[in-house]
């Protein structure tokens, strides 16, 4: 009853009767066959519902619960510990010395009393005393704010200072380009961290460095290396290898007692990496670089082509330079954006290195810079962040304080 | 994390999970409905269906392997273990579109495009109860923080409590403007199928199915750009993978029906001004689109200003597709601009072009008409001339000779 033509169907004389052929002109024209197909597909469908109620985002509790499972042993060491420092103070002429459970991601709450403002070099000196008093570091290792260098008119210093970690920020205007400081010191290598979004590798999850920075508790917070963004680089979290090529990259990793490492690209390859994680007791890795500064001295490869960061242009920048045993400097140059009442293209890589060099470092890494260039104090962002607004990134380090919320002083900074 | 509906002695069993199949079970009544609704094979949208059960998990699957392999720890795990990572949806869409093309290889049903056009409705209406399963996972939560306490509740915004830190957000409720999104383009397509099919007009094939891509590709492209958990190409981290597939989706349609115009029409010229005005424009609203993309990025705080307009351009380019659409014809009385046109220069009767041919023995009747039409017209493809007569009339005509039993009154 129908005919073809081209590849279009037309039925002649169209009726009821004929209705089933005209909804099946390519396959069967028995009805009965026609039903039988539909209710074999339906019960297909059926089934592939009954698989997606049980798998789709459903799962065995067994064996999924290793996320869930508490380190009781280590949260119960690190409870004496802290106890043990807290009873023989005063006691025994013992150091303080706090620390944060590796298995905590969230850090604890900072005192809002320890943080401060300054307007001038000069106010930080009762800080910087308090620091030693602590035995945090000595006056004269303080780097604050340079030698040389004048902090910029109508700019904050911002300060955070207590028993376990102190922090300056500042900002600073050099050959018209504005550099955003900020000086650590910790007493702990655990108060140093870098946290992934999630906690979780590859999760697709991203969020600014504030936000993260304000989840998480940290004094001082700082964008890294943006590793989800690409998909070579050496990746390290938490002593575990998931990434292991460094073909490309210059990484810096941050071993279990706070010590920057830096590896050159093709140092490391393929099971190299997991022997070098074991052998350094590595504990996260930076996989952006390039490496700027080592031995106090910039490197020969900080002015060259670069696989990421385009090195040789001029944009917002960040790095994280080591000073000595667990004191360190961040920095973001500010690009891309007005900061200081006028417009800031940003640096090259090379004048970055040899500002982290002039600045002390004895050895200087380079992080994801661009948009990504973010620095928080308090969770507040402290530099101009590229184009003015901050860009959703993977991961964050940051530095946190030790001092578990019972044992504060409490009032001792203005 | 999804949370759980409950659970069956160790198996957790999450409200997504109940959702999502729920969705699909939608979809597939849905497209089976309106198979018989537009009288097309419903025999080849329930194997359509079936194939989709098996192909568009797989598929949903690999492209989420592909955009964040490490979440696996190889190849094989991916389907071993389906609750490690997650699904892609661009990726359950290449499935079904997979599907219906081996049920057209199977030659089951009228085409393939007559099974997608079955399968458009129901695949939106499936979408957008999917996406409600976001009310109960963090899941599809966009970049933008509401920190106005006025701003925080539906339909803008919804906590979103971290799974690690417990810290609590305001965040764009994303999940819940992509459902809205699906119920309104399953309304649309509806409406549509519904409209020809009460004026008792012949669907053509792909209609649904080119307007099913541009709208969802609009929509998608915008509120993907929200998204704070977007799956990106591993070779670019800025255009998300739907994104990247939205715009496919909005390209399809134009260069569908241009061809179409192209293949129909290639006697006379005088459709390529406006098809060209139309590509232009339809480029003008995508770049336009795109630039709105690179200021959410580079300007996040003044994000939920630029979204509405960037959803707009691409509302628009998928207007400009649909007048596209137009110059063809969607349906059999539709003519197109070419052919109205040479209706008002006087042609007001036409009929279809299967009726000259000679394989029913009416050639005295294409000799009769053959100067009614324009010319080279009998050069074009059979296929053109099914809009050519209204059913009504078709069907009145042809009932009439079945009635008479007589062929030889008609010769």
């Amino acid at each position: 009853m129908y005919q073809k033509s081209g590849n279009d169907y037309y039925f002649y004389g169209y009726s009821e009767e004929n209705s089933a052929e005209r909804t099946e002109p390519h396959g069967s024209r028995n009805p009965l066959r026609q039903v039988c197909i539909c209710a074999a597909m339906a019960v297909v469908v059926l089934l592939g519902c009954v698989w997606t109620v049980l798998n789709v985002y459903s799962f065995s509790l067994d064996g999924n619960m290793e996320g869930y499972e508490r380190d009781l042993m280590e949260e119960y060491e690190l409870g004496v510990e802290n106890f043990m420092i807290e009873t023989l103070d005063g006691i025994y002429s013992v150091k303080k010395t706090y620390m944060i459970q590796d298995s905590v991601t969230v850090m604890p709450e900072p005192d809002p009393n320890a943080f401060g403002k300054a307007r001038s070099v000069s106010e930080l000196d009762e800080v910087i005393a308090r620091a030693e008093e602590y035995g945090l570091v000595s006056a004269e290792d303080v780097i604050f704010p340079g030698e040389g260098i004048s902090v910029l008119d109508n700019c904050d210093i911002r300060y955070y200072l207590d028993e376990t970690i102190l922090t300056i920020s500042w900002r600073t205007e050099i050959e018209q380009n504005v550099y955003n400081f900020t000086e650590v010191v910790i007493n702990h290598p655990s108060q140093f961290r870098k946290y992934i979004t999630n906690n979780e590798y590859a999760s697709s999850v991203r969020k600014t460095v504030s936000t993260m920075s304000q989840e998480l508790n940290a004094v001082v917070g700082m964008s890294c290396d943006f590793y989800a963004y690409r998909s070579f680089g050496i990746m390290v979290y938490n002593g575990k290898v998931y990434r292991g090529n460094e073909r490309y990259l210059d990484t810096c990793f941050v071993n279990t007692d706070g010590e920057l490492i830096m590896s050159h690209q093709n140092e490391l390859l393929g099971d190299a990496v997991q022997e070098f994680v074991e052998n350094n007791n590595i504990n996260f890795s930076i996989s952006f670089g390039p490496i700027i500064v080592e031995d106090y001295k910039v490197t020969p490869h900080a002015a060259d082509k670069y696989r990421v960061g385009q090195p040789l242009d001029t944009y917002s920048r960040a790095a994280i330079g080591q000073l000595g045993s667990l004191h360190y400097l961040l920095c973001s140059v500010d690009g891309g954006t007005v900061s200081a009442g006028e417009y800031r293209s940003g640096i090259k890589v090379a004048r970055l290195a040899k500002q982290m060099q002039a600045m002390g470092c004895e050895k200087a890494y380079t992080l994801d810079g661009g948009q990504t260039a973010t620095m928080t104090v308090d969770g507040d962002i402290f530099n101009c962040v590229g184009y003015g607004s901050e860009r959703p990134v993977s991961d964050i380090i940051l530095f946190a304080t030790a001092m578990p919320e019972g044992s504060r002083a409490g009032g001792d900074a203005q | 994390m999804n949370e759980a509906a409950f659970y069956m002695t160790t198996q957790n069993i999450s409200y997504t999970a109940i959702i999502v199949a729920v969705g699909v079970l939608a979809a597939v009544i849905c497209a089976a409905l309106t198979a018989a609704a537009v009288r097309r094979s419903v025999p080849a949208v329930m194997v359509c269906a079936g194939l989709s059960m098996v192909l568009a998990p797989l598929c949903s699957r690999a492209l989420y392997w592909y955009c964040a392999p490490e979440q696996f720890d190889g190849i094989k795990s991916m389907f071993a273990n389906m609750n490690m990572g997650g699904y892609c949806l661009p990726g359950a869409m290449i499935g079904v579109l997979l599907a219906a093309v081996i049920t057209n290889v199977l030659k089951v049903g009228d085409g393939l495009l007559s099974t997608l056009d079955c399968i458009a409705p129901g695949a939106a209406l499936g979408i957008g109860i999917g996406r409600l399963s976001g009310f109960f996972s963090n899941d599809d939560k966009g970049n933008y923080v509401f920190t106005d306490s006025a701003q925080q509740k539906l339909p803008m915004s919804v906590p979103v409590v971290d799974e690690v830190t417990g810290a609590v957000q305001w965040r764009f409720a994303s999940f819940l403007w992509e459902a809205i999104a699906g119920f309104v383009i399953f309304a649309v397509l509806l409406a549509i199928a519904a409209y020809c099919t009460a004026t008792d007009r012949k669907l053509n094939r792909g209609t649904l199915f080119m307007a099913f891509l541009s709208l969802f590709g609009a929509a998608q492209a915008a509120l993907e750009s929200t998204r704070y958990d977007a799956l990106h190409m591993r070779s670019n981290g800025f255009i998300s993978m739907m994104q990247m597939v939205a715009l496919i989706m909005l390209l399809v349609p134009p260069v569908y029906y241009t061809v179409k115009l192209f293949r129909e029409k290639r006697a006379d010229r005088s459709f390529i001004p406006p098809v060209v005005f139309r590509w232009v424009a339809v480029l003008a609203m995508l770049a336009g689109a795109g630039v709105a993309e690179y200021y959410i990025q580079r300007k996040g705080s003044i994000a939920l200003m630029i979204y509405p307009v960037q959803l707009l351009l691409l509302l628009l380019a998928g207007l400009v597709t649909w007048s596209l659409a137009r110059l063809c014809g969607f349906d059999s009385e539709q003519q197109g601009e070419y052919f109205a046109e040479w209706q008002r220069q006087g042609e007001s009767e036409y009929y279809d072009q299967d009726e000259y041919n000679d394989h029913d023995g009416f050639e005295d009747l294409r000799d009769d008409q053959e100067n009614r039409y324009p010319e080279n017209y009998f050069d074009e493809p059979a296929q053109k001339s099914s809009r050519f007569v209204p059913r009504r009339q078709s069907d009145a005509m042809w009932a009439d000779v079945d009635s008479a039993d007589d062929y030889d009154e008609w010769s």
